[in-house]
Parts: structure tokens; sequence; C-alpha cells
């Protein structure tokens, strides 16, 4: 059995106890969906040492509580609404609350012709016919127990959909926050992303928790792209520091897609950020990059697997860690090229900077080979500050301190100049520095 | 491309190329088929083993009947019967040889073939002005002679088969036996503890750097026959040794398993340095028959400035799969790996290293050059972990891979642990092919397809070739030659 | 016979038309110099000569002492004698340039039916001809071409061509790229190696380098085609005007 099938039952029979009453369960297609979720999570349970993915990250905190799907009727306020950059920042904003959709926070005006931005709930209860052909098409629910259980629920997130040729004129920001109550509460949330061909689209995803109370947040975003389409995609992994995130992105790219994810994680006690990619595409193209920032216990995960099943695609991945106290990093990255996919380009590089005697940083990059003219490459560092450059700003007058938080900030600012849209580059390194400024004056690694 | 594409269209066996396929017609004396604990008492009998060691066997053998054969490796072999061998085959001698000249005949034509030199004038075959190297000739199970004998003990250098260490030596085996790979330590390591038949033992005393090369040279000759040696390898404070290990086996349908057990230890400012060229059968084209070649290879860095250097040329075997490891525990102590790996036709190999950093200042250095081709499989898979006192440690590794043809795979799967911030681990792996402008080049001045590739690849294992010692990297040239064979047209 | 004769010569790469009929006979003992500008086809007649996979003849012949150079594999046409200096020498990491030229001398001895050299008596044979050409043997020691300057790549394809004794010595824009010192080691090098029995087919898009190595020939290649040949004085009238009036006279 999983080590993890102690605890996976409460889980299960939350989401099996809603069924008959969720909204369309009368839908067969979309009850057979969420019913193989259940099967397959059932089977598999939550994912342990055992698991090859999931030794660095262990899920057992999540038996310490009793955690209850979320009802999303909680008060809450514009003003908390992230981030100060991209608050200003023109957009779409679909807001989630505990999980469900919060109409009255969304501004959705004067959308153009060919863009649709819901809630899922809503559209189940709509318009299924619509989601029929794209929801759950995309997803390894075998690979991902997690995306399982996420989809024995499926009541609510968010669908953008952009038809092809459609450019859309501002970033979509979808933003989730979570006001817990007094007990710990658990949400299933369901994102859903089609581009169709050559169509064109910038979302901002900020997470963001409010209060020390334990939560478990485990979404799922499913991301299609379809021929040329290019997506940007920017992540705030923001949630409260008692927090579980557990997200799963599943993306799939068409010929000449184009993806840029970055990611950044700063919140939470327990976080995995996952991505598996397939570019299923001749001339796809796929970066991602993030950065992870860690202290107190926290555990980042990032977890990335990219599938090169067409020819002449691109892969690449920058991921930089910053990891003080007692906090764990973990960065696995797969570059797997099926036979055939020749031509493949795939490039990884994992930095990881530790801070304090007690942080660790586990590191897998891996590749998985099946086609001969390809150029793959890993990279993967870890270490300390570097010595001489310390030692260079201090002979400048400049204290042990300000020089540490000047080289990490660099450090981690390679990554960011990756960013294109200026206000999220802005907001992101706005982030980095309150981050530095609350945890690093103390740090010393001696 | 056209070359490649040729290439595969041109697979020959490489089974009609392996030259060290011939079987010797000797009499032996065989064990029973099967295992049980009656067959590790038998063993424990015909090696005349004194009762701790028979008590260990049997605490082994007790303890692997309650385990499961690993399955996380990334090669795929159908279930190994564990009764259908025999796990003790031993040509048939009064006693072991006192003197060369009394070794069968029939076994000196068998290495003299094999070109392995036996008489303590002779160096290894083909090379002149190379120094002489000791040879211990260990014949499936047993060692049949081990020369320069008495040379070496002027010096305080035991090197002997184990079988003979145990007897002569028990207070050095009791002490290091399972130091480094405890009798529970994997399923394959805990059946050699229980069956182990021979191997080697060298004990290198204070202060002493080995006047020659130590070497190995195992042989599969019996059918169905399990090959279970276990080598030793001691460098007190000051030692200083350079070891060198060789295997061949005969072509035959059916797989045989080859599970062996080394491991080394240095103590303060010791060093060994420890070399494979492994040819054993590698199987025909098909896939049909081969060497399973499952084997535990530790070394213990237990003292200051002290260094471990694994070099490995792996060329044979149906299935590879191991991870010649260091655990450097000694302050400032030093980890080496650096292999070669070929894998044609329908060769699998899963191997790697471990380097376990545990002491202060403690470094490593990988490299690893990975050529896959027709339609073998083969991964890479290292572990770099750096303990939370491993003040100021240091790791490089560097794994290329190298594909030829488009029906191979090669893949890279290191894990890197990291607790100390002080520190440094850099990993980079790159996988490639052959040019076609660098093998039209070469054919522009005349070389052949095959001498080109074979050429090329010479030049991409390089770093790792030139670690050998002399004696050996000729030879392990000639053979990357060999094992490419039908992948280029 | 002549050494070389190519006959209404067509080449086609990824189905492009690139030589549209080149005829050109060479004697031995005779030094050619071909010109052109850029993309007239120049290297793609040397890498067909040569028998690079990708260039495919579509019509035409080309014969080797009276022998059909095109059914022959690259390695055969190298045994045979026929070198190519390349423009650009690919960079084969962890090969020492030694080892690579003793493989290649061998296989060529071999195919003569000369015995093998072994390793000292081929050092000695390549001292005395780096020796004679003014080139350092020392950079054989190093990987080939590996880090190597522009330069120094073309020093070695010398030493290689001088080592190898071809009849047949094809220099691919050898001189582009090299200051007035390499240039004079490179022709140097290239006159000393003029012989009765060897013929060369100087490659270039400047008449420069034929200030140093004087053809006995000179022919203008334009779209695929010899638009002209004439003595060396053909080379500086083209000095001179320039190519314009042949890229007209072809379109």
């Amino acid at each position: 059995m999983p080590d993890g099938s102690g605890h996976m039952q409460p889980f299960l029979d939350q989401a099996l106890a809603g069924a008959a009453d969720v909204p369309g369960a009368k839908v067969k297609w979309l009850s057979d969906l969420r019913g193989r979720g259940a099967a397959i999570y059932g089977d598999r349970g939550l994912p342990g040492r055992r698991d090859e993915y999931w030794r660095y990250t262990n899920l057992n905190e999540l038996g310490k509580n009793d955690y209850q799907l979320a009802n999303g009727t909680a008060a809450v306020d514009v003003p908390p609404l992230p981030h100060r950059a991209v608050a200003e920042l023109a957009s779409y904003r679909i807001v989630f609350v505990n999980g469900r959709l919060r109409s009255d926070l969304c501004v959705l005006d004067d959308m153009p012709d060919g863009v649709l931005i819901a809630g899922l709930g809503d559209m189940i209860a709509a318009a299924p016919d619509r989601l029929q052909p794209v929801l759950g098409q995309n997803l390894d629910l075998h690979a991902m127990p997690l995306a399982a259980l996420n989809t024995a629920f499926m009541r609510d997130g968010m669908v953008l959909f952009v038809d092809s040729g459609v450019s859309l004129d501002k970033p979509v920001h979808l933003v989730s926050i979570v006001v817990p109550g007094d007990t710990p509460m658990m949400l299933q949330p369901r994102h859903l992303v089609v581009l169709g061909d050559g169509a064109k689209a910038t979302l901002i995803e900020s997470h963001i928790g409010g209060s020390d109370v334990a939560y478990f947040n485990n979404l799922v975003s499913e991301l299609s792209l379809g021929e040329r389409a290019e997506l940007n995609h920017y992540t705030f992994q923001e949630e409260g520091p008692a927090a579980v995130h557990i997200s799963a992105t599943a993306l799939n790219l068409a010929a000449a897609a184009s993806y840029g994810g970055f990611i950044l994680q700063t919140g939470s006690s327990i976080s995995r950020c996952e991505t598996r990619a397939i570019l299923s595409g001749p001339g796809a193209d796929c970066r991602l990059d993030g950065i992870y920032l860690g202290t107190g216990s926290q555990v980042l995960d990032n977890t990335i697997y990219i599938e090169h099943v067409a020819t002449g695609c691109r892969s690449r991945q920058v991921y930089k860690g910053v990891l003080d106290d007692k906090a764990r990093g973990v960065f696995q990255g797969k570059i797997h090229v099926r036979p055939g996919a020749q031509q493949t380009d795939g490039y990884q590089l994992s930095r990881a900077l530790l801070l304090s005697p007690r942080a660790e940083i586990d590191t897998r990059p891996e590749l998985e080979i099946y086609a001969d003219d390809v150029k793959c490459s890993h990279g993967a560092t870890v270490g300390e500050l570097d010595a001489e450059a310390m030692f260079y700003l201090m002979s400048r007058g400049i204290a042990a301190d300000a020089a540490r938080r000047i080289l990490i900030e660099a450090f981690v600012g390679e990554a960011l100049s990756e960013i294109r849209l200026s206000q999220v580059a802005e907001d992101f390194s706005a982030h980095v520095r309150n981050w530095l400024n609350t945890n690093i004056t103390l740090a010393a690694a001696e | 491309m056209v070359a490649n594409v040729d290439a595969l269209e041109q697979v020959q066996s490489l089974g009609e190329q392996y030259k060290y396929g011939f079987v010797t017609d000797i009499d032996v004396d065989l064990a029973p088929k099967g295992l049980n604990e009656d067959i590790v008492r038998l063993i424990s009998e015909k090696k005349g083993d004194p009762e701790w060691m028979l008590e260990w066997r049997l605490k082994a053998y007790r303890h692997w009947l309650t385990m499961e054969e690993p399955r996380w490796q990334k090669v795929a072999f159908a279930p190994i019967d564990f009764q259908d061998a025999y796990y003790y085959a031993a040509p048939k001698l009064s006693d072991k040889p006192k003197s060369l000249d009394e070794i069968d005949p029939k076994l000196l034509e068998t290495y003299e073939k094999l070109g392995i030199p036996l008489k303590e004038q002779e160096v290894l075959a083909g090379v002149e002005g190379a120094p002489r190297v000791a040879v211990d000739a260990v014949f499936d199970s047993v060692s049949v002679a081990t020369t320069y004998k008495a040379k070496l003990e002027e010096i305080g250098v035991i090197f002997c088969s184990i079988s003979e260490a145990i007897k002569d030596h028990p207070e050095l085996v009791r002490k290091y036996l399972g130091s480094v790979v405890p009798y529970a330590d994997n399923f394959y390591a805990t059946l050699n503890s229980a069956v182990f038949t021979d191997g080697s033992f060298v004990y290198i005393p204070k202060g002493v750097r080995c006047p020659m090369e130590l070497s190995t040279y195992f042989r599969i000759n019996q059918e169905n026959t399990g090959q279970f040696e276990r080598t030793l390898i001691i460098a007190d404070e000051g030692a200083h040794v350079s070891y060198l290990e060789g295997c061949t086996a005969p072509m035959r349908d059916e797989h045989q398993l080859h599970a062996a057990v080394v491991e080394l230890i240095t103590l303060d400012d010791a060093e060994i340095k420890y070399s494979t060229v492994q040819n054993w059968y590698p199987g025909d084209a098909e896939g049909r028959g081969g060497i399973f070649n499952f084997v535990t290879k530790r070394g213990a860095c237990r003292g200051r400035n002290s260094k471990i250097s694994w070099t490995q040329v792996e060329t044979g075997s149906a299935i590879t799969w191991k991870y010649p490891s260091c655990i450097l525990q000694g302050d400032n102590s030093v980890g080496e790996f650096y292999s070669v790996a070929i894998t044609n036709n329908a060769q699998q190999a899963d191997t790697g290293t471990k380097m376990i950093h545990i002491g202060k200042n403690t470094s490593s250095r990988i490299i690893s050059k990975g050529i896959s081709t027709g339609r073998a499989d083969q991964t890479y898979r290292g572990l770099v972990r750096m303990q939370r006192g491993a003040h100021g440690a240091r790791n490089y590794t560097q794994c290329d891979s190298l594909l030829i043809g488009d029906q191979c795979g090669a893949h890279t799967v290191p894990y890197i642990e990291c607790q100390n911030p002080t520190a440094q681990v850099e990993h980079e792996a790159t996988t490639s092919r052959i040019g076609d402008d660098q093998l039209f080049y070469c054919r522009q001045r005349g070389l052949s397809n095959e001498e080109a590739v074979s050429l090329i690849v010479n030049g991409f294992c390089r770093e790792v070739l030139q670690t050998l010692p002399m004696e050996f990297a000729v030879e392990a040239q000639k053979l990357v030659g060999i094992s490419l064979e039908g992948s280029v047209g | 016979m002549a050494l070389l004769e190519i006959r209404n010569l067509h080449a086609t790469v990824d189905n492009k038309p690139i030589l549209n009929g080149v005829d050109l006979i060479l004697d031995a003992g005779e030094v050619h110099a071909i010109m052109g500008p850029n993309g007239s086809g120049k290297s793609t007649l040397s890498y067909v000569l040569a028998g690079r996979d990708g260039y495919d003849v579509t019509d035409g012949e080309v014969l080797y002492d009276g022998r059909d150079l095109l059914a022959m594999e690259a390695d055969e046409r190298a045994r045979e004698g026929v070198f190519l200096a390349f423009q650009y020498p690919v960079e084969i990491p962890g090969v020492a340039g030694l080892t690579f030229l003793k493989t290649a001398a061998n296989a060529l001895r071999r195919h003569r039916g000369e015995g093998e050299l072994d390793a000292m008596d081929f050092l000695k044979f390549v001292r005395d001809k780096a020796d004679s050409l003014d080139i350092n043997a020392d950079m054989l020691k190093r990987a080939v071409n590996e880090g190597f300057s522009g330069g120094e790549k073309k020093r070695m394809e010398i030493l290689q061509m001088a080592v190898l004794e071809p009849r047949l010595a094809i220099l691919d824009e050898t001189d582009s790229g090299l200051d007035i010192d390499a240039l004079k080691v490179v022709a140097d090098g290239v006159n000393a190696l003029r012989g009765p029995e060897r013929g060369m087919l100087l490659i270039t898009h400047y008449q420069r380098m034929l200030d140093y190595i004087v053809p006995d020939r000179v022919h203008v290649l334009a779209h695929g085609r010899i638009v002209k040949s004439g003595d060396k004085s053909l080379a500086l009238e083209l000095e001179a005007k320039g190519y314009g009036e042949y890229l007209d006279a072809a379109e």
C-alpha cells in the first residue's frame, strides 16, 4: 500500500459525499471524469517517500489536520488584493475566495470578442459542452495523484478561452485568497486555459493566504496552446505560513506554440509547484523559470517534467533558490525526449544558495533521451556566496550584511530579468527585496 | 546523418566480435544446483571456513530470504530463478597449487589465450616495457593462481585470495569484511555475503607504496554458474596501491549472474586506485545470453587525507548495474569516479556512483562518459550528498552521453543533496551525437567510418581512459573500437 | 590522361541546384585557381569532389586518373590521393592531432600496400615535414583543431597535406581569415608541395593568395558554371574589375 494510505481516506470521503449534489452531477462525462479521479486517487493514495518523485517532499503534515472543504462565503475586503504594481496594472481580474468565484470582486468588463473568462462552476452549470473537449484532456492523473484528487472534486476555478487569432489586450489576473476560519480548510480549485491557434494572452496568478491557520490548497491548472499561440504566465505563491500548497500544471503545446512561465514561491509551510509540459507540435517553445525563497522550516518543491514528442522543439528552465534557517528546497527537473523527437534543444539550470547550516537543497535534474540528433544539457550548482565577491564588496566599505544582500539580490536577479512584463518584474523584485529585508539581515552562514 | 542511418542497417552481431567467448574443457567440482542453507554450509566447508565465517554467511543468507529484489533501476530482465544455478564450481585440484608449475596446463593455456600472464617474468599481453603486474586469477568460484606473492610478502604486502586470507589473516578479515558493505546492504550484496566463494584480498601495510600493479582476472567458464566474488583491499596509513580488475566469460545462450562485492578501506594519508576493464560476454545482437553484472563496489576513506579513485571501462555484460562509491569520512579525503560505459545491440547499463561527503573539506570528482548505440539503453545514476558536517566540501560532476543511431537511449539521473551551506556542488550533463562534420573530416583523411567513429569516441572518452594505468589504457582503447563494431556502416 | 576531368557537373543541396554544368580539366603538375563571388558554388564543388553526404550529383561525371571519382566513398577518395583542405576545419575533442594524423597516414599506407609506421618513425617523419614547412609540430600534441586560431587551423591543414602526400589537393578558401604572415606560411607550404605528379585546385574569393601561389590557369565560377578561363592575368583583371560582369553575364 502507498505510504500515505493511512490518511488519504478523509479527502476522498468528502469528494464522494458531495458527489450527488455537486454542480454537473447529472452530466455523465463530468461525473465519469470525477469518478476516474476518485478511483485513481483511491488506488494510489497520498504520495509518499517511496514514490520516486516525492522522495524529497513529505506530506505527512496533511494527516495532522482535519481539513474540510471550504465554502467560499467569507467576507473579504478589496484592499488586501495584491500586488502593488500589479494592482495598478490594467487587467481583467477574476477573484476566488476560499476556492470559490466571487463575482463581486471581479473586473471583467469590455472583454474583446472571442475571449471568455468565467468561473468553472458557472460554466459547468451553463455550458458544460464547451468544457467537454478540453477538461481533463491533458492531465496524466496516474503521474499526479493529487491532481486525481482534485479531479474528484472539480467545483470551481477559472476558465479562460481565447479564440484562434485573438490577442488579449490586457493581462488576466487570477487572484486566489484564502481567509481561513477557525478550523483547517481544504480547497480544490481547477483552472482551465485554452488558447486557439495564433491566440495570445498573459496570465498572472496570485495565491495569497491571510492567517496562521492551516489550510490545504490543492490546485490544478490545465493549459492548452494551439498552433503558434503564445502564453506568458506569472505566478506568485504567497500562501499563509501554515498552508500546504500543491499545484499541478498540465501544459500542452501545439506546433510553434510558445509558453513563458515564471513562478515565485515564498509562501506556505509545504509547497510543491509541479509542471508537466508536453511539446506535442513541431517547433514549440517552452520556457519555465522560477525563484524560491525559503525560511523557517518551509519545504519548497519545484518539479518539472518536459516531454519532447515532436521535432524541433525547445525547452529552457532556469531556477534559483535561496534557503535560510531550516528551510529545504527541492528542484526536480526532467527532460524526456521521445523517439523521433529529433532536433530537440533542451536546457535546464538549477542554482541554489544555502544561507544557514540547517538549510538543505535536494536537486535532481534528469535527462531521458531516445533520439540522437538532440542538444540537451543540464547544470546544477549548490553553494554559498562567492567569498571573493564578498571580500571585494567589503573592501569597498560595504558591511557584511549589506554585501550579502547585494549578492543574493544579484543571484536571484538573473532569473528576474527573464520576465517580460515590466509591472510583473517590478512586483516580483519588490517581493524579493521585501523577503530579503525580513529574512537576511540576521542570517549568517558561518 | 547518412552514416548513422547506414549504421543501423548493418548492425552485426557483437557476439561475433567477442574474442573471449571460448570454453575451457576441464574437470570441475560442482555443488548441487540451487540455493538453501545446506548449500551455504557446503560452500563454507569447501572453503574451509572458520566458524565465525560460516555464522556470518548464515546470518546473511537468512536475511536475504526476507529481502525483495530491487526494481528501481532502469533495466529490464526476466526474473532470475535463484534455484536454477550452481553456486560453487571449481576446477578439480588436489589443493591450491604451491607453485605455478603445478597448475593444470589447460588453465595456463586459458589465461594465455586471454592475454593474462601467469608466469612471473611476463607482462600483460602485447605491451612491451610495461611494469610488472601481480595477478590473482579467479576461475569460476576459486582463485587458481596468484603471482608475485612471495616478492610482495618481503615488503609486507599481502596479496592472496580471500579464502586464504580468511585462514591466514583472520584478524584483518574480521575487522574489515562487511565494514563498508554490511551483509544486509542490498539484495545482491547480501546474496554475495552468503555464498561468496573467492576473490582477492590485499593489505598494504603502513607507509608502503606497492611497487607493482596488483590485478585480479575473473573468468566465468562453467555453465549455469553464478560468480560471487568478494574483494577486500585495505591501505593502511600512508599506503598506496593501484589495483586492476579484468573479466571475461564464454558465449552462452543463457544469462549468468555475476554478483560481486568489493570493499576498499583507506586509512590516514592512504590511497587506493581501483581500475576495472569489464568485458564480460554481452550476449548476442538479439539479447540472448550474456552476463548480468550486478555488483556492489564501495570504498570508505576512513582516514584524513586519504583517497579512493575508481576508474571503470564497461563494455561487456548484457546488463551492467553498479555504482562504485566513496564514503568520504576522513577530513580532506578525496573520492574520484571515472567511467566509460559503452552499450551496443541489446545491452543495458545503469551505472554511476555515490559520493557521500561526511568529513570536512572532502572533495569528489565524477567524470562519466556514456556511449549508447544499437538498441541499447544506458543510464547514469549518481548521488552526491553533502552531509551537515561536510564543511568546505566540494564536488564536480560531468556526465556526457553520446548517442549513435536513433534506436538507443541515454539517460542521466543525478541526485544532489546538500545540507551544508559551505559545501559546493557543480553538476553538468550533456547529450549529443557524433557530428556529421567530424565524421566527414575524418573520412576525408582516409579513415573508414568505423575507424572514424572509434577515433572520435576514444577522444570523447579520453579524460577517463587517461586515468587508467598505461598497460590497461592501450587495451581499453582497442576495446572501445571493438565494442562499437556494427554501430556504423 | 588528365589527373582530373570534370564534365558537365550538376549538383544540388537540399534539392536546390548549385552546380549547373561545371567543366574543367586539370593535368598533373598543374595548379588551377577557381575564383568566384560568394554563392557561386565554390565550396559545393570542393565538397562534391571530396564526397560529402548531402551534396547530390544530378548530372555529369568526374574522372580522376580516368576512373569514376563519384562512385567512390569519401574515405576511398582520400586513400586514392584526394585531399581537401577545409575552409572551416572541425574540432575533434580529445583526439590528439598526432594520433589523428598517424591513423590517417597509416590508412593511406595500408591502402598503397606500404607498411605502417610505428609511433617513433611517424613522429620523426612528421617533425621533418613540419620543419620543412616552418610549422611548429607541437600543435599536434593538442586535440585536433581544438581551440586553434584561424591561422593555426589552416597551418594544420597544410601540414596534413604534406604528410598525406595527395595526388589531387583541393584548397577551399585556405587564404580566408589569414593575416599576411600566416598567408605566407600557407603559400610557401603549397608551393613546396607543387610537383610534377600532383595537381592542385585553389578555391578562392580574392586574388591576394595568387600573388604568392602563381596558378597555371584561372577559372571564374559563377552561378554554378565556369564562365571564363584564362592565365594568371585573369585574376588581376578580376581584382581590378570585380565580379559584377560575370554575375550579369550569367543571369
